[in-house]
């Protein structure tokens, strides 16, 4: 099997090599494959839960809710109770028996080495498969998303790709499985680049949008994607009254969502204690959860019943109050009780709980509403609650406007977005992503700015051309890849100068320059950095050279390796994030 | 500053003979240690690989810092000049001399001069200075 593997690699090695797939535009060919994956990754997912939905409910599975309103009242418990026992069984057998521990995504992909330890993972996303599979009230694109990139980290490593790439790599597999989750191509890669990555640049989005692109695209071919709510019928007027009630309800949301945050830290904080102890936590939480279901089968899941419920007018004011209620409570206890799930979904139930309420509010108070403008102030709930929620205002928006097709509301979205948004910063809540960014902070990046090295950075063992090699190979490179540049170096590795394509485009396919040699059409006007060179140095080289790429010599003018431009974004989106951790 | 100029080579010279020769019909246009620089340039890449490109013509070249303009100096020589062997026997001798930075132009350049010896072979058979000159007036512009 090794000797497989070994071939296997040294095949896909040499592919990435005569493919050009190591240059710039590798990283678009890889985007797309591993979107594509991360579809296949969540359509296995959602056939496992639902597998294990119909054996803990004997039933053949399908909307947790309406098997939940099928089944015995006994079954309910039985299912939420044995699923939460499984899964703790699971998680104390990961936690004690692998070495290795489990590194979310969002850790490995903002400030980790983008290793994700195989097993470990796997385990957990088995124990999420189970919980959620039972019915437990929490989301299921956290462990999906999070199944999806342990694979491509493990690739990414496989094929020793660099540090930065291997981060946007695995950054892509995570777009490309909330695309897959949420059937939203856009807000996938903006999620990731706004959440994750904490900085919006096109080098960055423009890969994770082909890897949610693509991911979308297998979603169509193999599955139905159709927006999940869709809510194209909801509306609210372009109206001062309208903006005055946006920003209110802004302001409501965003305090909600403040509350919600405390509770699910305190929750965490409280009842999450003795790792022997996660059967015993899991199989209560599933039990109460279960009680409460025998009444309000509509808790159990994500809450996408809810959100459809509202959308369809299916739910009254007082229905919609208590199942408020109930959801906050049943999704805080498994969270708390530390049950692997999402709480992406539950969120945007909560949001838009709180439209809802706050819609009849308005009419109580005898201002007359249509049943369109009491979805749209759904949904403006639903936007602003997750913009605090998620510390993401653009995410918040696009994601509710391209799962609900709702467009033509992006006026008042923007205003409820903007207001939680900027009352999120005045009550300092902290995202429900912020731990699994704001832990282990690479050892390179914990440190001030300008001790942060280019060594950490560079990508090591480029590609480069002897001074003697002749013009039709070097042309052959060059129509083969996209790079900009082509570095020469001697046999021993000495640094000789760079081409460049700009140079030479215009001749790559003339046949009177055969005897042209590398050293022929080498600049060495171009500045290199050593490798112990500071970041903010390698930022005043490339401003001042206007270059994309530069190379890394040593002091005894050795050749080292190569370092883009967007590497150095990359880094420097690495500094920010932990400033920001550090407040 | 800039100039394509042409030099009439004697018999016998031997390629560093030849290469002064050539030099020294730029002495009036380069700085001296920009033209030393130059040499230098043209010494180094003909070790690294000769610059002989097959039917009798021979490009030396010298990629220099700052040099300050493109020149070039076509030597003919009847006799012609082992570049550096006699197996590689050059009559005409094309020297260029251009700025590290100009890619491009040194590209085109060299491609002039390439097209130029395969539309005229009977020249380079023939090996007549004035009708090489004139050739090159009317072919080579920089």
């Amino acid at each position: 099997m090794s000797r497989f593997k070994k071939v296997l690699f040294e095949l896909v090695l040499r592919f990435r090599k005569y493919t050009g797939l190591k240059g710039r535009g590798g990283v678009y060919v890889y985007a797309a494959l591993v979107g594509s994956f991360s579809a296949l990754i969540a359509s296995i997912f959602q056939k496992c839960t639902q597998f294990i939905l119909s054996i803990l409910t004997d039933t053949d599975g399908g909307h947790f809710v309406e098997t939940f309103e099928k089944i015995e009242p006994w079954q309910r418990i039985f299912s939420l109770g044995v699923g939460g026992a499984v899964s703790g069984l699971i998680l104390l057998f990961a936690s004690k028996k692998i070495k290795k521990k489990a590194t979310p995504y969002m850790e490995a992909v903002a400030i980790g080495n983008g290793y994700i330890p195989m097993r470990s993972n796997l385990l957990r996303s088995l124990a999420a498969i189970v919980t959620i599979g039972s019915g437990a009230s929490i989301g299921r694109e956290g462990p999906l998303v999070q199944t999806a990139t342990v694979f491509a980290s493990w690739f990414g490593r496989k094929i020793r790709m660099p540090l930065p790439r291997l981060r946007l790599f695995i950054a892509c597999a995570a777009a490309g499985g909330m695309s897959a989750v949420f059937h939203t191509p856009l807000a996938g890669g903006l999620f990731v680049c706004e959440i994750v990555i904490g900085v919006m640049s096109i080098d960055i989005l423009a890969p994770l949008l082909i890897a949610s692109c693509s991911s979308y695209v297998s979603i169509i071919a193999f599955s139905d994607a159709s927006p999940l709510y869709e809510m194209s019928n909801a509306h609210l007027s372009q109206s001062t009254t309208v903006a005055l009630f946006a920003l209110i309800l802004g302001v409501i949301s965003s305090l909600l969502a403040k509350f919600w945050l405390v509770l699910l830290s305190k929750m965490r904080e409280i009842l999450n204690g003795n790792s022997y102890l996660l059967p015993l936590r899991l199989t209560l939480a599933g039990v109460a959860v279960g009680c409460i279901a025998i009444f309000y089968p509509e808790i159990v899941g994500n809450g996408a019943h809810i959100i459809r419920g509202i959308v369809s007018a299916d739910f009254s004011l007082e229905q919609v109050f208590v199942l408020l209620c109930l959801k906050i409570v049943a999704v805080a206890l498994f969270f708390g009780m530390g049950a692997i799930g999402g709480v992406l979904t539950p969120s945007l139930t909560i949001g838009s709980m709180t439209g809802f309420l706050f819609a009849h509010v308005l009419i109580m108070l005898g201002i007359p509403l249509s049943s369109e403008e009491i979805i749209g102030f759904s949904l403006l709930g639903m936007a602003s609650f997750f913009t605090t929620a998620a510390a993401a205002p653009i995410t918040s928006l696009l994601l509710v406007v391209e799962f609900t097709l709702a467009g033509k509301m992006i006026f008042p979205l923007t205003i409820g977005v903007l207001t939680s948004y900027f009352i999120s910063k005045i009550t300092k809540a902290k995202s429900m992503y912020a731990s699994a960014v704001s832990r282990n902070v690479l050892p390179e990046f914990n440190k001030p700015m300008a001790e942060v090295k280019i060594e950490n950075i560079f990508r090591r063992g480029a590609d480069s051309v002897l001074p003697s090699d002749r013009f039709s190979s070097i042309s052959k490179k060059f129509l083969r890849n996209s790079d900009e540049v082509i570095f020469v170096a001697t046999k021993t590795n000495r640094y000789a100068g760079a081409i460049f394509r700009s140079d030479v485009i215009e001749f790559l396919k003339s046949e009177y320059l055969s005897e042209v040699i590398a050293e022929d059409i080498a600049r060495t006007d171009i500045p290199s950095l050593a490798p112990d060179a500071n970041i903010l140095d390698a930022v005043k080289e490339f401003s001042s050279s206007g270059r994309e790429t530069l190379p890394i010599v040593d002091k005894s003018g050795k050749f080292c390796g190569t370092v883009y431009k967007s590497d150095i974004l990359t880094g420097f989106s690495e500094i920010l994030r932990r400033e920001k951790v550090a407040g | 500053m800039s100039g394509v100029y042409c030099a009439e080579l004697s018999d016998g010279l031997s390629q560093e003979e030849c290469l002064g020769a050539l030099f020294d019909a730029l002495k009036s246009d380069i700085p001296q240690d920009k033209l030393r620089e130059m040499m230098e340039a043209v010494y180094l890449r003909e070790d690294i690989s000769s610059t002989y490109v097959g039917n009798g013509l021979a490009v030396p070249h010298g990629r220099v810092d700052d040099l300050g303009g493109t020149y070039i100096v076509f030597g003919v020589s009847k006799g012609g000049v082992d570049w550096p062997s006699e197996e590689s026997k050059a009559n005409i001798v094309a020297l260029i001399g251009i700025d590290k930075s100009e890619v491009s132009k040194y590209l085109s350049i060299l491609q002039k001069i390439s097209r130029w010896k395969k539309q005229n072979a009977a020249l380079f058979e023939s090996c007549n200075f004035n009708a090489i000159r004139e050739s090159v007036r009317a072919s080579i512009r920089i």
